[in-house]
């Protein structure tokens, strides 16, 4: 019954859209933005919103805050809320907003702003990835800054709420009262002006006065030289790789051949680590994975795959991630007799992916130390003519979507499909090659979601058949069921070193994070948030 | 082995060239079938921009066809194809008829090769065919006297056990004959040579590939010979090559799917679609380093039998059409390297197997697709005339697709939906349309024809704990219309979709649910922080209509309307203008149709065949009672819900005394409002609800008591319609009341306002005249100051959740508005209805937001 109404609401909206648009013109007129490209499925700016998982993770954190979030040191630190606490039972969390924030509109960050965008995701199977949300019984209020989550039980909910997707809060007026998505509005440092180019690119300006904004456009995510191509051809100003950024290195030397341009790197936090079938087959023995564990050298390992961009870790975290407790690798045992070590299967990405070009380069150091090896790869890979472009695994089992909105290969069903398929295939194998997410997920969503008690229908979860050790996975329940995260590191220490004592893992490296850029455009900052780009102090050197 | 007709004659096509390029079209089937009568093609209801027509139909299903030149003489193209019932057919069309030939070669399925030149003794081209029974079989023409024809198959090789779902006549080894490769089930592949000088040829044993080939595309280009790729149901895609006498073949791609069809891309050398069984459309491309990418394109129903790629558009843009046992053709595309998109060109009552690509209509400047699956069908799907024919005039009588396209059974209905209602339809937003939602989804609780809450998915509910909880009962057996039951924790998950939100604020119960829960499958429970009326607000379409998890993907993504419904959406046509439903029970369909301007007009124009007045498609009773004299329509009414109400502002002006009230209310004149305003169809109503709403009590007829008014009364009509403005300011002439137009915006003393009518009216008093909750928006206007007692009474109405209690309230809030005089009741219009005669009528009630199913179902 509201339909005849909702006609004039949506010309109200239009119009009030239309005013930043005439103040980024007349800024655009004095120094044109700052061409950024990312990397992104690019779901058009009326999805723009932590709610869809479409858009870009750097250009939502852009845009909108979470409450906390992973600071320098990989710990929980002030994102819109500066304060939290927890009631004796540690089933109440309480977040304090920030004093005085306001949404990109000029309203006010109000906890009862905060409760309905909670209200818009808590409890939707979409995002059942996030323990926490069938953990969240009740979102309520207490004054203005305030913010009460109610759990039904003890969890270590800071650590789910870093996620930006869903729980980067949008504020009320990015809807209209019909509930209809307008316009982002959020907290971040960058507010949505507009689109350029018929929807192709999104222009942002700056939050706060001054400083010049920035055009956002986007590339398809994959192995490619795509990035180098658009700075080459003056298509693009910057480019900022993702947590999954795997520039190929004859691209990124013609680029530094290029006088023109500087490629950045910055110390990333997601860690490429070995697994192992523990239940059955040769790495059901400690020993033998203690002795895969002693066979590799990282820094060669991190030369050949990564042409020296990347950093060893021996830990579940990465060195980026200080906080998380180490311990020094143990002793190599002594060499085998030739021809008694078990043949082993490493199985890797597709063809020319990272994790397959890990497992090959460990296919060499394993051999070295007189392990057979073979490599296996994603069906679509088993045949040298097909090879990998990024989205050559297979994809099973993809269910029917209607015609509302067509599929492409990076949309849910079919990454899905695609990660079961590879998924399937490294059960069967003795290693796998794993990459983390980095943080804000690493270092403890990642562990949760790798090593926790398994959850019921959520087939997403990279669940390893091969099996979790069982003190390993009551250890991560403990982690999860203590939200302090100071009195979780003696239980981080522990689970460090039953992963090192057991070789349950072998860490490897964490790749670096990688921006492209013109020498004159400075002040680009790589977190070690592999979501996010500091932007804030972004400019052209004159 | 060999057919009935005479084996010793050796019919050939050139021969039947000869002979019937100057003879009657007219041929007779293969004898032991019957006369081939001219079939004349007959339009089906296709998707927007698209035509289709049935050109066959078979007593079993088509499994194979391809478009090809068979008979020279014809100057179009033909169709090749085999069903279930063994026939090979060869379907030829003469202006617009079509006419099947047919031979049986051994009684069982077959799959036919297009026609070439395999036998050097026959001359001109030949059809192979082998299938179930494990023979090949060699199908050539034979003419007869008076230009008739016939087919004539001769077995030329068999393998035991074997079953051949592909079967290869081509040139695959350049220079001399066509080669004829047969691939049995058992993953062996044969080749047949014409040997000696009779019928014989030689089968030999060629090659063997993985898993069984289902289909497979010859691509031609390469210095090495034709390259063949075949796909499985193994999940396998290879490449193939005849080399020195034997079949050589390549695993190109291994997927965790069985592979059914295969084709290559029209126009884009070394790019191929291949479909798997659950769904997904691949394309494979060859990169300029050499390499093979592939891409998932499309994902679509399970069951993928039909690929087929061509020129569908007037421009170049890549394009393939994919058909399966979901029914439906559909046409994915991308202009140049943008997004795919999808459209749906035909749905089809029967599961696709087929799809094949030609030339069949020279009208406009695309290919055609033939479209064969289980029922035996095989259409024909086009574009219209002239389409890709630029500068091409088109007679009148073919410009009309939508006329030629409609469905001949499907009843189409004017209704109101905006150009994006597909992606609309979901009960979550408030755009796209009562109407088309009602279809499809159902609420929990609705209101009955008597205004009483009346069972909806569920078929009962249970008051708990003093009303602070209600417990639903769904209907057993209910299933949304993607096949999965109805389960209470699906309902659960959809309430968790919108309670809470502002947006839904308007409906009182949004604050007052504290927990939806599923017990169990078949129980739904909802729990209140106080007692609420809470059913009333459960008949809300938007947002209260279940929505089930189907309509939405892994992400949270609409992905379509998924309801449980008497009907399912089908399809989008006309440019999103039209909307096809199917009834979930029973077969046809029935069209929706967005009609612009007066709905009338749409049906007099032949848009629609039935225009049903609700509160978005408005019927002018002057037009309907005109129309009652016209011999081609119908005209029914019923009772309406939505009354016309005079507000008066009783707070301050002119009309804060209340004998002043009284003087204007005693001044209307109901009956003539219906009888000038309406032309007769409208209820005189009293009280707030209208007189279909059995428990609302009307209101107390008032007494003029001579009041006076000094100074005219500003009028508020707001969209009233004029007539009935004039028509109440002459009724207050004529009582010594003057009354002018109060300015836009102004401050106004009567203000004319419309109900919303069921299933909202009653409760619509609780926005209209109740203490006022959030923000005042264009739903809930905030017209004034709050009169305590009345404001009292609604809230306990609000707070009562037995709804046996209502009438209680509804008597109490009606005496105050006696008492109070805020507002003038003054009719409910009708409902009315215009059928094309020919048509039933549907029978009316006074829900103005759905349309009756049992009509929609019926009335085709």
């Amino acid at each position: 019954m509201n339909r005849l109404v909702s006609l004039v609401r949506l010309g109200t909206c239009v119009a009030a859209a239309a005013v930043p648009v005439a103040s980024s013109l007349a800024q655009a007129a004095v120094e044109p933005p700052i061409r950024v490209l990312l990397r992104a499925r690019h779901g058009g700016a009326d999805r723009l919103t932590p709610l869809r998982y479409i858009g870009g993770f750097e250009t939502k954190t852009l845009l909108y805050e979470t409450l906390v979030r992973r600071g320098a040191d990989g710990r929980i630190a002030p994102g819109l809320a500066t304060r939290w606490w927890f009631d004796p039972s540690g089933t109440t969390c309480f977040l304090e907003l920030r004093e005085g924030a306001q949404f990109h509109d000029g309203m006010p960050v109000t906890a009862e702003a905060v409760r309905v965008h909670f209200q818009r995701w808590v409890g939707l199977p979409e995002h059942d990835w996030l323990a926490c949300n069938r953990r969240i019984e009740g979102v309520t209020t207490s004054g203005d800054r305030v913010v009460r989550l109610h759990l039904t039980e003890p969890y270590a909910i800071l650590d789910d709420l870093v996620a930006i997707n869903p729980c980067a809060v949008v504020g009320p007026g990015a809807r209209d009262w019909e509930g209809e998505f307008q316009r982002p509005v959020g907290t971040g440092p960058f507010r949505f002006a507009r689109v350029l180019d018929g929807g192709e690119r999104w222009l942002l300006e700056r939050a706060q006065p001054g400083g010049v904004p920035i055009e956002i456009g986007f590339l398809p995510r994959g192995r490619d030289r795509a990035p180098v191509d658009a700075l080459l051809s003056d298509r693009a100003d910057v480019f900022v790789g993702g947590w999954e950024e795997d520039l190929p290195h004859d691209a990124l030397q013609e680029l530094l051949a290029d006088g023109r341009f500087i490629v950045q790197d910055a110390p990333g936090s997601s860690v490429a680590y070995v697994s192992f079938r523990l239940t059955e087959g040769p790495t059901a023995d400690p020993a033998i994975r203690r002795r895969i564990q002693a066979s590799i050298d990282r820094a060669v390992l991190i030369a050949a795959v990564e042409h020296g961009r990347g950093d060893a870790t021996t830990a579940w975290a990465a060195a980026s991630v200080p906080f998380w407790p180490r311990s020094a690798p143990p002793p190599a045992p002594a060499p085998a007799p030739a021809g008694s070590l078990p043949a082993l299967q490493i199985a890797g990405g597709a063809a020319g992916s990272r994790a397959a070009r890990i497992a090959e380069a460990l296919q060499a150091q394993l051999q070295r130390a007189g392990f057979p090896v073979e490599v296996v790869q994603p069906p679509a890979a088993r045949n040298e003519a097909v090879a990998a472009s990024g989205v050559t695994a297979a994809t099973p089992e993809v269910p029917a979507v209607g015609t509302v909105r067509p599929l492409d290969s990076e949309s849910g069903e079919v990454r899905s499909a695609r990660n079961r398929a590879r998924r399937a295939l490294a059960d069967a194998a003795d290693l796998r090659v794993e990459i983390t997410h980095g943080v804000p997920y690493d270092p403890h969503q990642s562990l949760v979601a790798r090593f926790g008690p398994a959850r019921a229908a959520n087939a997403d979860q990279p669940r390893p058949r091969g099996g979790v050790d069982s003190r390993l996975q009551q250890l991560v329940a403990l982690a999860m069921a203590t939200w302090d995260e100071t009195v979780r590191l003696p239980i981080y220490a522990e689970i460090q070193a039953l992963i090192d004592s057991e070789a349950l893992i072998v860490p490897l490296y964490a790749p670096r994070r990688l921006a492209l850029r013109r020498k004159e455009i400075t002040g680009i900052v790589l977190p070690i948030d592999a979501y996010r780009v500091d932007l804030h102090a972004i400019h052209r050197a004159p | 082995m060999r057919s009935t007709a005479p084996r010793d004659a050796l019919p050939f096509l050139a021969a039947a060239r000869r002979v019937l390029g100057v003879l009657s079209v007219v041929c007779v089937a293969e004898a032991g079938l019957g006369q081939a009568a001219p079939f004349v093609a007959s339009p089906v209801p296709a998707g927007a921009g698209w035509r289709a027509d049935r050109i066959h139909r078979s007593d079993g299903g088509v499994w194979y066809a391809h478009v090809d030149k068979v008979i020279d003489a014809f100057g179009q193209n033909e169709v090749i194809a085999g069903d279930d019932k063994g026939r090979l057919l060869v379907l030829a069309v003469y202006s617009g008829q079509w006419t099947a030939h047919s031979v049986v070669c051994d009684g069982l399925w077959l799959a036919p090769t297009r026609s070439a030149d395999v036998d050097p003794r026959v001359p001109g081209r030949e059809i192979y065919a082998a299938g179930r029974a494990g023979s090949v079989h060699r199908v050539t023409l034979r003419p007869q006297p008076f230009a008739r024809f016939t087919l004539e198959s001769v077995e030329i090789g068999h393998a035991a056990g074997e079953e051949f779902h592909a079967v290869i006549a081509d040139d695959l080894v350049p220079g001399g004959q066509a080669e004829l490769l047969a691939f049995g089930i058992s993953g062996a592949v044969y080749e047949l040579a014409p040997t000696g000088t009779s019928d014989q040829f030689a089968m030999r044993k060629v090659g063997a590939v993985p898993g069984r080939v289902r289909d497979v595309a010859v691509a031609r280009g390469s210095t090495a010979g034709p390259l063949l790729y075949g796909v499985s149901r193994s999940g396998d895609l290879l490449a193939m090559r005849m080399d020195q006498g034997a079949l050589q073949h390549e695993v190109m791609l291994r997927e965790d799917s069985g592979l059914g069809r295969i084709a290559l891309a029209k126009g884009r050398p070394g790019v191929l679609y291949v479909t798997r069984d659950d769904g997904v459309v691949l394309r494979i491309e060859r990169t300029s380093e050499g390499r093979w990418q592939r891409d998932a394109i499309f994902a679509g129903g399970q069951g993928l039998r039909g690929v087929a790629s061509g020129r569908f558009f007037a421009d170049d843009r890549e394009a393939v059409a994919v058909y399966g046992y979901d029914k439906t053709v559909h046409v994915v595309w991308r202009q140049g390297q943008g997004p795919w998109q999808v459209e749906t060109a035909l749905t089809t009552e029967q599961r696709g197997h087929w799809l094949a690509v030609g030339e069949l209509d020279g009208r406009n400047g695309t290919d055609e697709l033939v479209v064969a699956g289980f029922d035996g069908d095989v259409f024909l799907l086009s574009r219209p005339p002239g389409h890709g024919l630029p500068g091409a005039a088109v007679a009148k009588a073919e410009q009309n697709g939508g006329a030629m396209l409609r469905s001949p059974d499907g009843l189409r209905v004017a209704a109101r939906f905006g150009p994006r209602a597909v992606s609309e339809l979901s009960s979550l937003r408030y755009q796209g349309g009562f109407e088309t939602k009602a279809m499809v989804f159902e609420t929990l609780v609705r209101r009955g024809p008597d205004g009483r809450i009346a069972p909806g998915l569920a078929t009962s509910w249970q008051r708990e704990d003093d009303g602070r909880a209600f417990v639903f009962t769904l209907r057993p057996g209910a299933a949304w219309h993607d096949g999965r039951p109805v389960a209470a924790g699906d309902v659960a998950v959809h309430f968790r979709r919108w309670v809470g939100l502002p947006e839904h604020g308007w409906l009182r119960s949004n604050a007052r649910i504290a927990a939806v829960r599923a017990i169990g499958d078949a129980k739904l429970r909802i729990d209140l922080d106080r007692p609420a009326a809470l059913l009333a607000d459960l008949c809300a379409i938007n947002p209260t209509a279940v929505m089930g998890p189907g309509s939405w993907t892994r992400e949270g993504e609409f992905a379509g309307p998924v309801g449980s419904g008497p009907f399912r959406l089908l399809a989008a046509a006309d440019g999103d203008r039209t909307l096809r439903y199917a009834p979930v029970t029973g077969r046809g369909s029935v069209e929706l149709v967005a009609v612009d301007g007066d709905p009338v007009d749409g049906l007099l124009r032949g848009e629609v065949d039935a225009v049903v007045s609700g509160w978005l498609v408005a019927v002018d009773p002057l037009r309907a009672a005109a129309l009652r004299c016209d011999s081609r329509y119908v005209v029914v009414d019923g009772p309406g819900s939505s009354m016309w109400h005079l507000h008066l502002r009783w707070h301050d002006g002119p009309l804060a005394d209340l004998a002043r009230r009284r003087a204007v209310a005693a001044a209307v004149d109901r009956a003539e409002l219906v009888r000038v305003v309406a032309a007769g169809y409208g209820d005189p109503g009293t009280g707030w609800a209208a007189p279909s709403i059995i428990d609302w009590p009307q209101g107390r007829m008032v007494a003029g008591a001579g009041a006076s008014f000094p100074q005219p009364l500003r009028l508020d009509a707001g969209n009233a319609d004029p007539l009935l403005v004039a028509t109440l300011v002459g009724q207050f002439e004529r009582a010594g009341i003057r009354v002018e137009l109060a300015p836009a915006e102004g401050v106004w003393d009567l203000r004319l306002e419309r109900s919303h009518g069921v299933p909202y009216d009653p409760f619509t008093i609780v926005e209209r005249f109740g203490r006022k909750v959030g923000m005042p928006t264009a739903a809930s206007p905030q017209v004034g100051p709050v009169d305590a007692a009345l404001a009292d009474a609604i809230d306990a109405l609000v707070a009562a959740s037995d709804e046996a209690t209502w009438p209680e309230h509804y008597a109490r809030i009606q005496q105050r508005l006696d008492e109070l005089l805020p507002v003038v009741p003054l009719f409910a219009p009708r409902r009315l209805a215009i059928v094309r005669a020919g048509i039933q009528a549907p029978a009316l009630d006074h829900d103005l937001y759905r349309l009756d199913p049992a009509w929609l179902r019926a009335a085709r």
